[in-house]
């Protein structure tokens, strides 16, 4: 009679060493990818300098001494030691307003997946789990959804707001992203919901929003991370898709996007104004690109193409 | 991964030679002396409208994006010469009764509207009643204000306007119940064309400007919203021998410096309405390569910024002051507009009667004293909150627009900038639906009236007064300078106007227009006058190009 309690506290350590032993392999594998560890490397140095933009910039990315001090001669400076990068018009440190670019950029990014992240879960979750009509509903707009061109359908809602900006971005490409995750998240359900701890959780009688939140979503985390790292990247890329063409975030905003607008029309004369905020653009959604792209070959090989 | 970066390798050479065709495009060559008189006729006009236009019923146009194509669709009863003196038009001559209140008009007999039927004296009482005519809602009723018994009309109190006569076939009158100077002007104005009665009713009033019929040199064939407007000859023009032209097509590029690289590539033969690109102004003025395509002329207009003065905090009028003084015009014009323009000292600009360079009032930068001004007005730390800082898209009024916030930042106003398309922009503004708002007044003729009675008159509440100005003193000033004969008597009063509106600052005035055009060398007897493009009519291409 002792022998009993004993096995079964062995038997709960044992799946505790396995799951723990799921991510740290996981971590191992990465470990050995040399492309996302590279691109792990520029995402954590992104985030810093989104974080610690104030200490790192060495001027305010707003302030425009050729308006607010009269120093006409400030705008357009080539790069010098005061302005590693040079000046735009105004006379802003264009050093400082791509470092500051990296906030709004990283915020677009998160918020869009975590808006993304609400529909998306809630929708492919119950279309998964309860399948029949509300999965046939549910699933004919995920598909109407991915029938649109990503960017176009972006500009679409964007073009529903009368006066854009950053908070619209969010909500556009909140809205264009979320059916992508619904369908991952629904497939994932699908399957899962046929394994037998959710069967023998349903037998104890737990009820259906427990069993969704403690058993199926944290087993499909692995697939959603991967959707959502590279989903960061790709709302990145199209804010400042948007913003260049003058419907995403509005002047003086640093975004990038914009900082490209603005240079386009002296990319014969001074190229520099686009060049920067391009390479800022390019090395973020690379890095996250490789970085999501290495998480996917560890999580989840299937999805693979 | 090969079949990827071919791609990628030819994405590059396709880039690489995007941008090197922007420079090469050939020289004409001049031989324009051997043109003879046959050999001007033909070829397509590429023209360029910096965004759709809004509409093409003369009736609704109040722009100057709609006016451009308006006015070679239509005639009018006058018109004005490249000096801004008013010539026969429809009508080959006119009269007014020494009282000013009888105005006659004679028409040109023969002349045909495109659909083939004659303009005749009943054609122009249509028009004029059309535009008064309450159902049609036309922003330019009150042009006609001092029309016997235009108010009664408006009103809907009777029928008919009894001042607008048609004494018979070719002979047109308006009888007026106070004299009104500005009225000949104002029938040159693009808003005056003559249209055809049949057509209009074939149509329908709202469905008339998608399908325009006039009399003018060129045709209407076809209109893609935002993307072109195609024009062709009207052969049986008043005019013998022309136009020149086969076909007219104004294509609609929104952003200044696509527009300069079709420019540059021959795609589009004018770059006007709208500004040349900021980046490019540096090329285009000093490296001489444009010395032959490039003409500046000053225009009769002011670029500014709008208060609504109904709206709080701009309802106070040190609010309104302390905010012209923190503006740094000098620098604006310089620096954002490569000192092209004039900066504005006054609302009327140079060449309007009214103009006064040494305007008393007017708002030197002087941080200070709008910081004083805030603190006066109740708001020591600058004002609470955000305001909305409207303009309509275009790369050059979004830097303007940028360059004014960070002026406001220095007296601790906020103001985030808000872009509208140019005619959700205008409803915006005719609703009153705005803080602040950038726009640009510019006059089709050089009487002060128009500008401000438009402007600044409580009746144009919700029409042109985008501001809500409404001061009866003001409107009084207005009404009297209308009926006034021209003269320096005249010219003192709406100085005194112009005055008063500076010193109680419904605008932060910007800067003076200029009219900087660019025409490909082979086009010939283009013409901008201080009204801005005149119609096509002379218009010819060198053979070569037709």
């Amino acid at each position: 009679m002792n022998v009993e309690p004993e096995v079964r506290q062995e038997s709960i350590e044992t799946e505790e060493v396995e799951k723990y032993s799921q991510w740290k392999d996981a971590w191992r594998r990465l470990r050995k990818n040399k492309m996302a560890m590279i691109g792990l490397g520029i995402t954590l140095v992104v985030i810093f300098v989104a974080i610690f933009a104030p200490l790192l910039a060495p001027h305010d990315p707003y302030y425009s001494p050729v308006m607010e001090d009269g120093q006409a001669e400030l705008s357009m400076q080539g790069p010098s030691l005061s302005y590693p990068l040079g000046t735009d018009r105004l006379g802003r440190d264009i050093l400082s307003r791509i470092i500051y670019g990296t906030r709004i950029s990283l915020i677009v990014g998160v918020i869009t997946q975590l808006i993304a992240l609400a529909i998306g879960i809630t929708l492919g979750s119950v279309a998964g789990y309860y399948g029949g009509i509300v999965d046939d509903v549910i699933s004919y707009f995920i598909n109407v959804f991915l029938a649109f061109p990503f960017l176009l359908f972006a500009i679409a809602i964007m073009a529903v707001f009368q006066d854009p900006g950053i908070e619209q971005v969010f909500l556009a490409l909140g809205l264009v992203t979320w059916p992508g995750l619904a369908r991952i998240v629904r497939g994932e359900v699908m399957s899962l919901k046929e394994e037998e701890y959710i069967e023998a959780a349903r037998s104890l009688g737990a009820k259906d929003f427990r069993i969704m939140t403690k058993h199926v979503i944290p087993n499909c985390l692995a697939p959603i991370i991967v959707t959502v790292t590279l989903g960061v990247a790709g709302a990145i890329l199209a804010e400042a898709g948007l913003s260049f063409l003058g419907i995403g975030a509005q002047p003086p905003m640093p975004s990038w996007g914009l900082m490209l607008n603005a240079g386009r029309d002296y990319l014969r004369s001074d190229p520099r104004m686009m060049w920067f905020p391009g390479l800022a653009i390019m090395i973020t959604v690379l890095g996250l690109n490789l970085f999501g792209d290495g998480l996917r070959d560890v999580l989840d090989p299937k999805m693979r193409d | 991964m090969f079949k990827k970066s071919v791609g990628i390798g030819l994405l590059l050479v396709l880039l690489a030679a995007l941008v090197v065709g922007c420079g090469g495009v050939e020289e004409a060559t001049e031989e324009a002396a051997e043109v003879t008189e046959e050999d001007r006729y033909g070829g397509t006009y590429y023209a360029r409208l910096g965004s759709d236009a809004p509409t093409l019923d003369p009736a609704h146009s109040t722009d100057s994006t709609s006016s451009r194509v308006i006015e070679n669709i239509f005639d009018r009863l006058v018109e004005f010469d490249g000096d801004a003196e008013v010539v026969p038009g429809l009508a080959e001559d006119w009269e007014i009764s020494e009282d000013g209140l009888t105005w006659t008009f004679y028409l040109r007999e023969g002349v045909k509207f495109h659909n083939g039927s004659e303009v005749t004296a009943d054609d122009v009482v249509f028009t004029f009643t059309r535009i008064l005519d309450p159902a049609v809602q036309s922003d330019r009723a009150n042009y006609y204000d001092r029309v016997e018994g235009a108010s009664e009309f408006r009103d809907g109190e009777i029928d008919e306007v009894p001042g607008l006569v048609a004494v018979d076939d070719y002979t047109v009158q308006f009888q007026l119940e106070e004299s009104y100077t500005p009225l000949l002007s104002i029938l040159a104005v693009d808003s005056a064309s003559i249209v055809p009665q049949d057509a209009v009713e074939k149509y329908g009033n709202d469905d008339f400007a998608n399908n325009p019929v006039g009399s003018g040199p060129f045709e209407f064939v076809e209109w893609q919203s935002d993307h072109q407007i195609v024009l062709e000859r009207n052969d049986d023009y008043y005019v013998d021998g022309l136009p020149y032209l086969d076909e007219v097509v104004f294509r609609v590029i929104s952003e200044s410096s696509s527009a300069f690289a079709e420019y540059e590539q021959g795609n589009i033969y004018e770059q006007i309405d709208g500004d040349l690109p900021d980046g490019q102004m540096d090329r285009i003025l000093n490296s001489g390569e444009f010395d032959e395509e490039l003409v500046v002329e000053p225009r009769l207009g002011t670029y500014y910024f709008g208060f609504n003065v109904q709206e709080e905090p701009f309802d106070n009028l040190k609010v309104r002051k302390a905010l012209n003084y923190a503006v740094d015009r000098d620098t604006i014009v310089n620096v954002i507009r490569a000192g092209i323009e004039e900066p504005a000292t006054g609302i009327l600009p140079p060449g309007m009667d009214g103009y006064d360079p040494e305007l008393e009032g007017y708002y030197e930068q002087d941080t200070e004293k709008a910081q004083e001004l805030l603190a006066e007005a109740g708001y020591p730390d600058g004002l609470p909150g955000t305001y909305e800082l409207a303009y309509n898209t275009d790369d050059a009024n979004q830097s303007v627009a940028e360059a004014l916030q960070a002026n406001l930042r220095t007296i601790d106003v906020d103001v985030e900038l808000v872009n509208v398309e140019w005619g959700t922009y205008l409803e915006k503004i005719d609703e009153g639906d705005t803080e602040m708002f950038r726009l640009g007044w510019v006059s089709t003729y050089p009487d002060p009236d128009n500008f401000l009675y438009n402007n600044f008159h409580s009746s144009n509440i919700g029409a042109t007064n985008g501001s809500w100005y409404d001061d009866p003193e003001t409107d009084e000033m207005l009404e009297k300078g209308r009926g006034m004969a021209p003269g320096s008597e005249r010219a003192e009063l709406y100085s005194e106007i112009n005055e008063t509106l500076i010193k109680d600052a419904p605008w932060m005035p910007i800067y003076y227009y200029s009219n900087t055009v660019l025409t490909k060398p082979f086009v010939n007897d283009f013409e901008v006058t201080a009204r801005g493009e005149e119609p096509l009519t002379d218009v010819w291409l060198h053979p070569n190009y037709q």
